[in-house]
């Protein structure tokens, strides 16, 4: 009986064994034939040099969380030099050709700095381009190259992190991109933005505007209004003129019409899509629109570029 | 034989005129009415040659024998177009334009026709006799400088309306059948939407038409004297209410023959024809968005032309050096001419005009602006 068992022993081990090894041969022809695990591009690339340690770890930190919050790489690249390439460009090409973009428009936005030449530009793909309006751009532009201006390149950073947190944040909630004439009927829009434009006037500023704005155009159309009176005057004055045709003296009973042929000859048809609002979220929000242009990539970039 | 024809009363030995208002012919001296029938004889002596009487070349070589022998000598070209009539009634000498067909007797006012002006090819086919009278016509002359602002008030004062004269102007009238055939280019244009798309189809196509359009009576007037512009514009003249012509309807008005054969005259009717050949096609096309016309042919039928006599009352006057010409229609009373300016008063209504627009368009767009 001993016997027995003791050989029952071996060929549990002898089994386990071979089931370890199969395991492992297993696994080890997975790993040579898994997929490799690409790394997320980073989102703050400071070839420059102008951030201390603690501000990039300060900027990376936001730049991640807004990122995450808005399935959209918002990140910034501070380039040495743009090898003559024009700001835009480069920003577009760099955002496109380094695997940028989240989601299957490639959701994202780019603020490329050069401070060598002080040149800046932002660059935006996917639902991340239809989110950042031309009006969120404008309110971006100003505040971002204030801080340039400023040499607050930190702030400056910061402030496009922050703008693209409010412009995504704001497209999520409403639905619609951000518009000024939104923001001025929708006063706590405001929020969203860094320059948000006056509220509307009261009755007396909006009748003196009003009044303003008359006082220029009626002289004007007074006086066209005066020069069409004298002209119809005058052509009043004038009553002999040549007959243009013989209609009076046609005799109808004698006249007749032999032949009215009508020929299609073709047909073309053509058709543009409705942009369509969700009218129930967007509050009665007309939304704003975005600006496109080609990449040499061939994709649509939004976005801008300047010096500061 | 005498180379005027002149119309004397049988009761009192007056003149005769003819009388708009009876449409016969009326003695002014003893109100007697003649039927126009009554003087068709005197017709008789019309149905000879367009070659000038004997006597009339006469008294035309004659005229100017005795014009050179006083020293008033005419060059050659004024001789051409100049005649020399004598007066019945006071045996004077009328001289008068190569064209003209009636007239006055400067000396003592007699009504003359010249014979050899509308006999044999020269007669006239048709005339519409004066519907209006002279009275009529200076009203209407009266009315047409009021009825607009901005005419010199001194105007109207020196126009001397009582110097408007009844003429008789020659026209030439033209019928003809205008076969057009016309293709165009045509277009319609259809929109419509679905939840997703607007949609646009363009259709485009190619039409003809093709038929005749018979036009007739097309007047284009024969005389140098009579500008077309002015002629055209008191247009129309109903010439169901033509007759034949006698020579008694010229009594008291002033006639001329035509001076521009038909044949001059020709490519004026057939350019008014054309064009509105050309409209009566375009005018069966219908439905399309855009139409423009690819090809036009016209060509023209049973073409035939008249000549008739149309009344027109006429008025020249001077005003700061230019001449204004004003026209009658003598059947139907309209009444044309281009009327001077007054560029103060035409100043002074446009301030006005545009300070009462420019008032009311700043409190109008102010409103606006403030409440929309």
């Amino acid at each position: 009986m001993k016997h027995q068992t003791g050989l029952q022993n071996k060929k549990v081990a002898r089994a386990a064994a071979g089931l370890a090894a199969a395991l492992l041969i297993a696994l080890t022809v997975c790993a040579r034939f898994a997929l490799p695990v690409k790394a997320a591009p980073p989102l703050l690339v400071d070839e420059a040099d102008v951030l201390t340690d603690a501000q990039e770890a300060e900027l990376n930190a936001l730049l991640t969380e807004v990122s995450n919050a808005h399935n959209a790489d918002v990140f910034v690249l501070i380039a040495q030099d743009l090898g003559g390439k024009e700001s835009q460009a480069y920003a577009d090409d760099y955002f496109w050709y380094n695997g940028y973009g989240r989601g299957a428009s490639r959701s994202g936005a780019l603020f490329l700095h050069c401070p060598s030449g002080r040149d800046y530009a932002f660059s935006t793909h996917g639902d991340a381009a239809l989110a950042i309006s031309d009006d969120a751009l404008d309110d971006l532009e100003n505040a971002v190259v204030d801080c340039l201006r400023a040499d607050d390149f930190a702030g400056a950073y910061e402030t496009f992190a922050t703008g693209c947190d409010n412009y995504l944040q704001y497209m999520a909630t409403y639905g619609v991109s951000l518009a000024k004439e939104d923001v001025e009927n929708h006063p706590e829009d405001a929020q969203y933005m860094f320059d948000p434009p006056a509220a509307k006037l009261s009755f007396g500023e909006r009748l003196l505007e009003s009044m303003k704005n008359s006082a220029v155009f009626s002289p004007i159309a007074a006086a066209i209004g005066a020069l069409l009176y004298g002209s119809s005057k005058k052509r009043k004055l004038v009553s002999v003129r040549k007959q243009s045709g013989a209609g009076r003296y046609v005799r109808s009973s004698a006249s007749e019409l032999r032949v009215s042929r009508d020929i299609l000859v073709n047909r073309t048809q053509s058709r543009t899509p409705i942009h369509n609002n969700d009218d129930d979220r967007s509050g009665g929000r007309t939304g704003g629109s975005t600006s496109f242009h080609t990449s040499s990539s061939g994709q649509s970039f939004g976005g801008r570029s300047g010096k500061y | 034989m005498a180379d005027v024809i002149e119309y004397k009363c049988q009761s009192c030995g007056g003149r005769l005129e003819f009388d708009p208002t009876l449409q016969k012919m009326k003695c002014p001296f003893c109100e007697s009415v003649f039927e126009m029938s009554d003087l068709q004889s005197l017709d008789d002596t019309m149905q000879g040659t367009a070659q000038p009487l004997p006597g009339e070349e006469e008294g035309f070589q004659q005229g100017a024998e005795a014009m050179e022998l006083s020293g008033n000598g005419w060059s050659s070209g004024e001789d051409a177009n100049m005649r020399v009539y004598g007066c019945q009634s006071c045996g004077a000498e009328i001289i008068a334009d190569a064209t003209t067909g009636a007239t006055a007797c400067p000396y003592c006012g007699n009504n003359v026709v010249m014979k050899g002006q509308f006999s044999g090819d020269l007669r006239p086919d048709l005339l519409i006799p004066f519907k209006l009278t002279k009275e009529q016509a200076v009203d209407q002359f009266k009315k047409h400088i009021n009825s607009q602002k901005y005419v010199p008030k001194v105007f109207s004062a020196q126009g001397h309306p009582e110097e408007i004269k009844g003429v008789y102007v020659p026209f030439w009238l033209y019928t003809a059948d205008a076969d057009a055939d016309v293709t165009y280019n045509a277009q319609r244009v259809r929109s419509w939407s679905d939840r997703n798309y607007n949609y646009t189809e363009t259709e485009h196509y190619h039409l003809r038409r093709a038929g005749t359009i018979r036009m007739e009576h097309v007047p284009v007037d024969g005389s140098s004297k009579m500008a077309d512009d002015l002629s055209e514009s008191i247009e129309p003249f109903d010439t169901a209410a033509a007759v034949p012509f006698t020579t008694a309807y010229l009594a008291g008005y002033l006639a001329d023959r035509y001076d521009v054969d038909y044949k001059q005259c020709k490519d004026r009717a057939m350019q008014r024809m054309r064009v509105t050949a050309e409209e009566s096609m375009r005018s069966t096309v219908s439905g399309y968005t855009a139409v423009t016309t690819a090809s036009s042919y016209v060509t023209w039928n049973k073409a035939q032309v008249q000549y008739a006599l149309f009344p027109v009352w006429m008025l020249s006057t001077q005003w700061e050096g230019q001449n204004y010409l004003f026209a009658m229609n003598g059947q139907s009373g309209k009444f044309v001419g281009n009327l001077p300016l007054d560029k103060k008063a035409l100043g002074k209504g446009k301030w006005k005009f545009g300070l009462i627009l420019g008032v009311a368009l700043f409190v109008g767009l102010t409103l606006l602006q403030t409440f929309i």
